[in-house]
């Protein structure tokens, strides 16, 4: 356990340099056992180690993360092109206490206890003494309805309405996002795909799929906007670990639910441009990002 | 004499007939309207007719009427997209706030936390503005009354909160 976190921690500081992929020659790629199994010498890998993606605010200091683009045409994976990822956003520290904040907001934020003890007031009757005072023997009572009696209220019960809302601080919860994310791509789980077109609507091509390239048990699928293709939508629909989430949707405890994450290409760089925005823009001590109900 | 040995070979009927002879009434006897009833005793007391071990059919081995477990399904879609628009002021529009997402929840009591007086305020002043006080005249007036009455208790019967005195 502890030499994977170890590993984990090397493979996410933006401090240790990864060895880079050598983009002139395929013989090292060849070299490698392992990356050999997996990338055919295709002509379409040699045409594609052109593109280059755009790093926004990318600090001189800092080295880019690497991933591959893969496709989602063939049961087979077909590795297109190398991309570079922004470090502050995949390569950032792996602070599992902050993925346990992000996790535990998420959970409490929104819980609700509406579940209510009728309190001796809130019960019919109970108005009358229900026998006299003195002369009975019998102890003395002023309601039918006191947390004494059977079928009384109750005096410290559950009383509703009870929230357990919070926010978390701002730049904690980009911070889950960012970690998150650098968690995912340093434990392998995070593949980077074209689009989410497939070229049937079958359930079984998507789970041979993602059975041969040994994706986890469940897979969480993000594209930038809401409207997914058609074939997707029909093969995921029945399958409950295989889920389709806009860009705007990804949170921390779905990454963490689901095993791996596949994203587009669209929704990458939706989501590195949020981030980043987000991490570097000036919020000049406002409360924008605090919500006032209004009595209105 | 024949209509009452009939009677004798039930043990009930003995009782009835004793019953019958015994005119004066005291409040322990059973009237005369009640003869034709079965005797009340232990009036109130629920008799527990099974007993031993729980009820089960022949061939199972799983008693009744416990149903059998079955546990809940991780990946329902509820749960498989919880947390799905929490983070919608980051990644998506900044003008959307989460909390506006969680419908489950009363629209009084969103982005609202506090102890009970807090939270019965609060509703109180949203609700205030609706036609709640008409709709439901006496959950109305139950709020009311919980407000008056926990404002009286905090004031009166526990302390105020401590404070850093430097």
């Amino acid at each position: 356990m502890m030499q994977n976190i170890s590993k984990l921690f090397r493979n996410c500081g933006h401090r240790f340099l990864l060895p880079k992929f050598p983009m002139s020659t395929l013989e090292s790629i060849e070299s490698n056992p392992l990356d050999s199994e997996l990338v055919p010498p295709s002509s379409s890998l040699a045409k594609s180690l052109n593109f280059k993606r755009k790093l926004e605010s990318m600090p001189p200091n800092m080295e880019p993360k690497q991933a591959w683009l893969e496709n989602l045409n063939t049961t087979d994976e077909e590795k297109i092109s190398i991309l570079e990822l922004h470090p502050q956003v995949f390569g950032s520290m792996p602070r599992i206490d902050v993925i346990h904040k992000n996790v535990r907001w998420q959970t409490f934020y929104g819980r609700m206890d509406l579940h209510q003890a009728a309190s001796r007031a809130e019960l019919p009757g109970g108005g009358r003494k229900p026998w006299p005072q003195k002369g009975l023997g019998r102890a003395r009572h002023g309601s039918n309805r006191s947390p004494l009696f059977y079928n009384g209220g109750k005096s410290h019960g559950p009383r509703a309405p009870k929230s357990y809302f919070y926010m978390l601080p701002y730049d904690l919860r980009i911070l889950g996002l960012t970690t998150t994310l650098s968690v995912k791509l340093a434990q392998d789980d995070l593949h980077i795909v074209e689009s989410l077109d497939i070229p049937t609507d079958d359930q079984q091509y998507i789970e041979e799929l993602v059975q041969t390239r040994m994706w986890g048990p469940s897979v969480l699928f993000v594209d930038e906007q809401d409207v997914m293709p058609e074939n997707i939508t029909k093969a995921t629909e029945n399958i409950g670990h295989f889920n389709l989430m806009p860009a705007y949707g990804l949170n921390v405890f779905s990454m963490l639910k689901h095993d791996t994450l596949v994203l587009t290409l669209a929704a990458l760089n939706r989501i590195e441009h949020q981030l980043l925005l987000n991490i570097h823009r000036n919020k000049n001590g406002k409360h924008q990002f605090r919500y006032m109900p209004s009595h209105h | 004499m024949n209509s009452l040995t009939k009677l004798c070979t039930n043990t009930l009927s003995i009782a009835r007939v004793l019953n019958k002879v015994c005119i004066q009434v005291a409040r322990t006897c059973v009237s005369k309207t009640a003869l034709d009833q079965p005797p009340r005793w232990r009036h109130g007391y629920r008799i527990r007719l099974h007993r031993g071990l729980l009820p089960r059919l022949p061939d199972e081995k799983t008693p009744l009427p416990m149903p059998v477990y079955k546990p809940s399904n991780a990946w329902a879609p509820q749960k498989a997209l919880f947390g799905q628009n929490d983070y919608i002021d980051i990644l998506g529009n900044e003008e959307i706030h989460p909390v506006t997402l969680q419908y489950h929840v009363p629209f009084y009591a969103r982005g609202m936390k506090g102890n009970e007086f807090q939270m019965l305020l609060h509703k109180k002043k949203m609700l205030g503005n609706t036609d709640y006080k008409t709709l439901n005249p006496k959950k109305w007036d139950m709020l009311n009354k919980r407000i008056k009455y926990l404002g009286r208790w905090l004031n009166r019967k526990t302390k105020s909160n401590k404070t850093n005195q430097l």
